[in-house]
């Protein structure tokens, strides 16, 4: 479905938004930050708890509810960023991230409203989707389950466990998005463990695959909004990405992987970011 | 919950409990599910898969995505009863404490092989460490039946009343009843006391009650007044039971077929050394060693000296 002015200039602010309270979290708690990962994921997010979930900040235990589960559980700051900006949570929750027994910090909490799963360790949520979404077919509720991971994340053997029983179960409610960043913690995911041909790899195992621009919302939102790409099977959604995307020195730079950065470059990228935001 | 009628297992012994428990419990509750690996049938999930296929589902040999998938099943509030060999749980160990403890979800984990059940396996396919790697998990309930009766009511109690993670360590070789149908009562947490004695007290969990009880029986013969409890939940484990016998005995014996150092054993004497200290020894597979093929679980048991002799011995060293 083609996105319209008005709502993709929205999103654009939006993201943008959420990086600005993803690195002031970062920032203000003294502590570092996964900025990398965050800002490769921010459009997705955007657009995905913006224009497609079917989710109410106000009832997040809602029965009818898309199921949303981040398995790349170490971008926890942009994920509040973004559940703040839709209303789940109150902005001065953010100002906790780090602080002892916080609901926020490196990795997520069923402390916060609308986290259905707590990850951080890796290759957990895949199969946590594949239950979900099972448990929906057999209750014939037509909501659906979304779950995010990143690249280096599906080096796990766990995952590779769940893409096979969502193949063999024809999971068309279920949606595999992979930020494909292309970096791992310590470098090029080709070089760590080759992940090409990625789109076979799904494809043999009884998915559906499209791969995205990530940093592109008309086409996030065209994709996102026109799901299961293909009946009786699940949806994988390869959503190409840079590492770090916004801020120069950041792309694609496995280093911001997880960093502290000085006050002088914070200055200086949220003003770089706010500048980016003037612009729609 | 209604009151359950254990004269319907009268007889019963080791998977034919599972078979007909599961799929009562299936009747009783349709929010259950079964998960399996390759091994439903195996692990008594056969009838249950019969009468409910909707609701049975097979991940094959890969048991990390059950156990995920398990998590995803509660999220959506059905109550998914996983089956597993005792020897996979350190395979899904990281699986449990994150995604069902950690995650508080309310999913059975129905182990159908404990310890030496699979003795001709050997190393790979005998557990002896599972309560151990379970044991130091927050959030999560280990039981092990003695009895088939208990079987049953363990089954009944930790799927369709306890909300939360249970493991529920069931042998293939329970057969031995020590209880009547028309008076036995069952609480997950709550030791029963087989017998009072005031001068030694024996602790026994799962099959090991039974080696324990023959040597409550010898020492019995000999004048000495034994205390024999059946600990068939080792977490939480009742304190309250063990600071009693250390305190109206003069010591205990526990006696288990799995490593002491993370079970029972150990479960006892950090109880104990905590409260009333009193000399405490341990019957069990021995530490920081791995098990041998065996013919059976009696040979394996008689090879690492969980026998009845040695509980005996033991008592009388405490006593000595």
């Amino acid at each position: 479905m083609t996105i319209d002015t008005k709502l993709e200039k929205k999103l654009k602010n939006l993201t943008i938004e959420s990086k600005l309270l993803t690195m002031k979290m970062f920032h203000e708690s003294g502590q570092g930050g996964h900025y990398g990962g965050s800002f490769s994921s921010a459009e997705f997010l955007t657009v995905l708890y913006n224009g497609i979930l079917k989710i109410d900040p106000k009832n997040p235990k809602w029965e009818e509810r898309d199921h949303f589960i981040l398995s790349k559980g170490h971008v926890c700051g942009l994920f509040v960023a973004v559940l703040a900006l839709r209303g789940f949570l109150v902005r001065e929750i953010l100002a906790t991230y780090d602080e002892l027994d916080s609901s926020i910090g490196m990795h997520t909490t069923l402390k916060i409203p609308g986290c259905e799963f707590a990850a951080g360790s890796l290759g957990h949520g895949l199969s946590a989707g594949v239950g979900a979404a099972l448990a929906k077919k057999l209750d014939k509720i037509p909501s659906r389950v979304f779950v995010h991971m990143g690249d280096g994340e599906i080096d796990e053997g766990s995952v590779w466990e769940a893409a096979m029983s969502a193949g063999k179960y024809k999971l068309d409610n279920l949606i595999a998005t992979i930020d494909r960043n292309r970096l791992s913690m310590e470098g090029d995911t080709e070089s760590t463990m080759p992940l090409e041909p990625l789109e076979d790899k799904w494809r043999s195992f009884g998915w559906a695959v499209k791969t995205v621009d990530g940093h592109n919302i008309a086409e996030l939102y065209d994709v996102l909004s026109s799901l299961p790409l293909a009946e009786n099977k699940p949806s994988c959604i390869i959503v190409k990405s840079v590492k770090g995307k916004g801020i120069p020195s950041m792309e694609g730079n496995f280093k911001y992987h997880y960093t502290k950065i000085s006050n002088e470059d914070y200055q200086e990228y949220y003003e770089l970011l706010e500048k980016s935001k003037s612009k729609y | 919950m209604k009151k359950i009628d254990y004269k319907k297992y009268k007889g019963l012994t080791g998977r034919d409990i599972q078979r007909k428990v599961l799929v009562d419990i299936g009747e009783i509750e349709p929010k259950t599910v079964v998960l399996g690996a390759d091994a439903i049938a195996s692990g008594g999930g056969n009838l249950f898969k019969e009468r409910f296929p909707e609701r049975t589902f097979d991940f094959g040999l890969a048991e990390p995505n059950m156990i995920g998938t398990a998590a995803g099943f509660a999220m959506l509030g059905k109550i998914p009863i996983c089956i597993i060999y005792g020897f996979l749980v350190a395979r899904v160990a990281e699986q449990i404490r994150n995604d069902l403890c950690y995650n508080k979800k309310n999913v059975k984990i129905l182990c159908q092989t404990a310890t030496f059940d699979l003795a001709s396996g050997g190393v790979t396919h005998q557990a002896v460490e599972d309560v151990s790697f379970l044991r130091n998990i927050a959030n999560m309930t280990i039981i092990q039946p003695a009895t088939p009766l208990e079987a049953v009511a363990a089954a009944y109690q930790g799927i369709l009343e306890h909300e939360g993670p249970v493991y529920l360590r069931f042998s293939r070789t329970l057969k031995e009843e020590l209880y009547s149908p028309d008076d036995y009562e069952f609480q997950i947490g709550k030791a029963i006391t087989l017998q009072d004695g005031q001068d030694v007290t024996l602790i026994a969990t799962g099959n090991s009650v039974h080696i324990a009880k023959r040597a409550a029986d010898v020492l019995g013969s000999k004048g000495i007044s034994v205390r024999l409890v059946n600990m068939h939940t080792i977490k939480p484990i009742d304190e309250e039971v063990i600071i009693k016998a250390s305190e109206e005995t003069k010591g205990i014996v526990t006696v288990e077929d799995t490593n002491a150092s993370g079970s029972l054993g150990a479960a006892v004497c950090s109880v104990v050394c905590q409260n009333n200290p009193v000399k405490v020894k341990n019957v069990s597979f021995p530490d920081d060693r791995f098990s041998v093929i065996g013919p059976s679980a009696n040979a394996l048991n008689e090879y690492f000296g969980i026998t009845a002799e040695n509980v005996i011995k033991k008592a009388e060293q405490i006593l000595a």
